[in-house]
């Protein structure tokens, strides 16, 4: 048993996260239990509500933060940071997804018949609204989903990806088109 | 100059409003798991306790709560006098027949209720006077109070009707469910009723908003005055919903029946309030059958699940293992994991199951057949994340049993399989502890 310490945690400061990566229990439960909705809804924006891999990707945004809590500098909140780690996790994730569903798509059209899914999607159930997100390569959707959806800035979205603002804003604008065609196709249909 | 609205700023809007939910269970099940891949010891003591000697505490308990309901019913003699509220209960109830009052005291978490023709239930919790929040359990009704201490309060409702006044002390911080076979009732304060029967939910909220979000579909806000149906789910509603494997010939009463047993199982494992005399079937312990099967195959084979009546979907297993994993109780669990993977074609709902399997073992110390479950589950769904997470459970476990060459032997296992995986830093820094310098940076 470990003794911890009963003062009031911040989940949001960089002492909690310290702790946790201690192994202090209270501390991981705090941490966990104040940012992992925020960091649920982020991994199932990018995925796909339903996508049979988002608990495991927001599991494994929880292990990777605490596993390399020292890399935390303290210059955004933590709940940006974690955001940041699920971020690229989450779009590693549906980029391997995109590449295995192209492959089979293509499979489908050189006349290959129906490639196998992988069981667990194969009952997996998608809204409307999620295929309609869905149809966006993983780069357009992510930024698609953070800058019009969650409501973040370009610069918050760099610090999260990496990715430069300018090549952001360009795969914003490309991401609009596209769901702008496609809504327009469905409307006719 | 403003741009025009664009199709896409439509579609940003309704999937603001509608963002993905995590449900409670999940949320659970992710914590736990981010806890022992962190191998955090639990902070409070355990009282750790062999099955035979658990089962027949259960066995005793039961057995003496079962006497003093039958005696108390019985007697029909109440003291209205008598002091029914200790500050430290959380919650206190007073039953009722016929509308006079027959018995009351203390309320714990974890108590089923079920009423018959003109009984009711009354359990008052929250604040120093008991009375801030209260729960009806109307006549021929089954609640079991699955949470009533701290800021979250839930109550499964599997048959007839429940009122339900609450009025939190810390508005917005505390959170009360009613959660049926196929709708969950969310609310942060107010004065609803729900009711259960084979046509599906009912919803009446007299004060207040609540929100209702059925199974498989839309969550739906339901202000003061207004009242909502959810139908009870058909099997393409189960489908969509994410459920494994719909079966054919189930039905909405059949689905509602299961979600009965479900409560019956819990009402056997805790203690039972019946305000009708309790049969003796009610109280009786049953068998756990907590003996992985031979064989993969065997599981794989459809032996038939031991829980008499119809059978339960695979997520109110996991649910009902969960609860049990929280109770200490391992072998229910186990029985209940047991009977997913016998049922389940999905793969990694299988090395799932079995990963909390060997959970349970490595609870009780077994490190061995929590070693042989966590291969299972490896084996079950190659390829995918959980399997991994259970290859790297193993070379913790074969750690555990101090067989460092077949723990080495998992983590390198695990490095080539998964090089990216989650776990993968931690496995190269196991190999590297265990002696293998090419893993050290």
């Amino acid at each position: 048993m470990r003794l911890v310490s009963a003062a009031p945690l911040d989940p949001e400061s960089a002492d909690t996260l310290r702790a946790a990566a201690d192994g202090d229990e209270r501390a991981v439960r705090m941490l966990y239990r104040s940012h992992v909705d925020r960091v649920h809804r982020h991994v199932a924006r990018i995925l796909g509500a339903h996508h049979s891999d988002v608990e495991d990707v927001v599991q494994r945004v929880f292990l990777a933060a605490l596993d390399g809590a020292g890399s935390f500098g303290g210059r955004s909140k933590v709940s940006t940071w974690l955001l940041g780690i699920a971020t690229r996790r989450a779009l590693d994730q549906a980029r391997s997804a995109w590449r295995r569903d192209r492959w089979q798509r293509m499979g489908e059209r050189v006349g290959l018949g129906r490639g196998a899914s992988r069981p667990d999607e194969h009952h997996a159930a998608r809204t409307e609204a999620e295929q309609l997100l869905q149809c966006l390569p993983p780069d357009q959707r992510t930024v698609f989903v953070l800058k019009e959806v969650e409501g973040h800035t370009f610069q918050e979205i760099h610090e999260m990806t990496g990715v430069g603002i300018s090549t952001l804003h360009a795969r914003l604008k490309a991401a609009r088109k596209r769901l702008d065609a496609k809504i327009e196709e469905a409307a006719h249909d | 100059m403003t741009e025009p609205r664009r199709p896409s700023d439509e579609f940003a809007d309704a999937l603001r409003s509608d963002p993905p939910a995590l449900d409670d269970v999940r949320r659970a099940r992710m914590e736990r798991t981010v806890l022992e891949r962190l191998s955090v010891q639990d902070a409070a003591p355990k009282t750790r306790r062999s099955p035979r000697t658990f089962a027949g505490g259960v066995v005793v308990g039961l057995a003496a709560a079962a006497a003093v309901v039958l005696v108390v019913w019985r007697a029909n003699a109440v003291n209205p006098t008598e002091d029914i509220v200790a500050a430290t209960e959380p919650a206190v109830f007073e039953a009722l027949r016929d509308g006079l009052p027959v018995r009351r005291g203390a309320f714990a978490q974890g108590e089923a209720v079920l009423t018959a023709q003109g009984q009711l239930v009354r359990v008052r919790f929250g604040g120093e006077a008991h009375a801030r929040s209260t729960v009806e359990v109307a006549p021929e009704s089954r609640a079991l109070f699955t949470e009533i201490v701290g800021d979250r309060h839930e109550i499964e409702l599997t048959r007839g009707r429940v009122r339900v006044e609450f009025h939190p002390e810390r508005p917005g911080m505390q959170h009360f469910a009613v959660e049926t076979a196929n709708a969950r009732v969310e609310v942060v304060g107010t004065v609803f009723s729900v009711d259960v029967d084979g046509a599906g939910t009912h919803v009446e909220v007299t004060e207040g908003v609540v929100r209702v979000i059925p199974r498989n579909g839309e969550a739906r806000l339901v202000s003061a005055g207004e009242s909502t149906t959810v139908a009870a789910e058909s099997d393409s509603n189960r489908e969509a919903n994410g459920a494994e494997v719909p079966r054919d010939s189930e039905t909405a009463a059949e689905t509602l029946a299961a979600a009965d047993a479900a409560s019956a199982l819990l009402g056997r494992a805790q203690p039972l309030l019946r305000v009708e005399d309790p049969a003796p079937s009610e109280v009786a312990e049953t068998d756990d059958d907590d003996t992985l099967p031979e064989e993969e195959d065997e599981a794989e084979g459809g032996r038939a699940t031991a829980p008499s009546g119809p059978p339960l979907a695979d997520d109110v297993r996991f649910d009902l293992a969960m609860r049990y994993i929280d109770q200490g109780e391992y072998g229910r669990a186990r029985h209940e994991l047991l009977a997913i993977v016998r049922s389940t074609r999905v793969r990694v709902t299988r090395a799932r199951a079995w990963t909390d399997i060997a959970t349970t073992y490595a609870r009780e110390d077994d490190h061995r057949q929590a070693a042989e479950a966590y291969r299972r589950a490896y084996r079950a769904a190659p390829g995918t994340s959980a399997s991994h997470n259970a290859l790297f459970a193993l070379g913790q476990m074969r750690l555990s049993l101090n067989e460092s060459d077949a723990a080495a032997q998992v983590f390198r296992e695990y490095v080539f399989v998964a090089p990216e995986g989650a776990l993968s830093s931690r496995a190269r820094r196991s190999l590297c502890t265990l002696g293998d310098r090419a893993y050290c940076p």
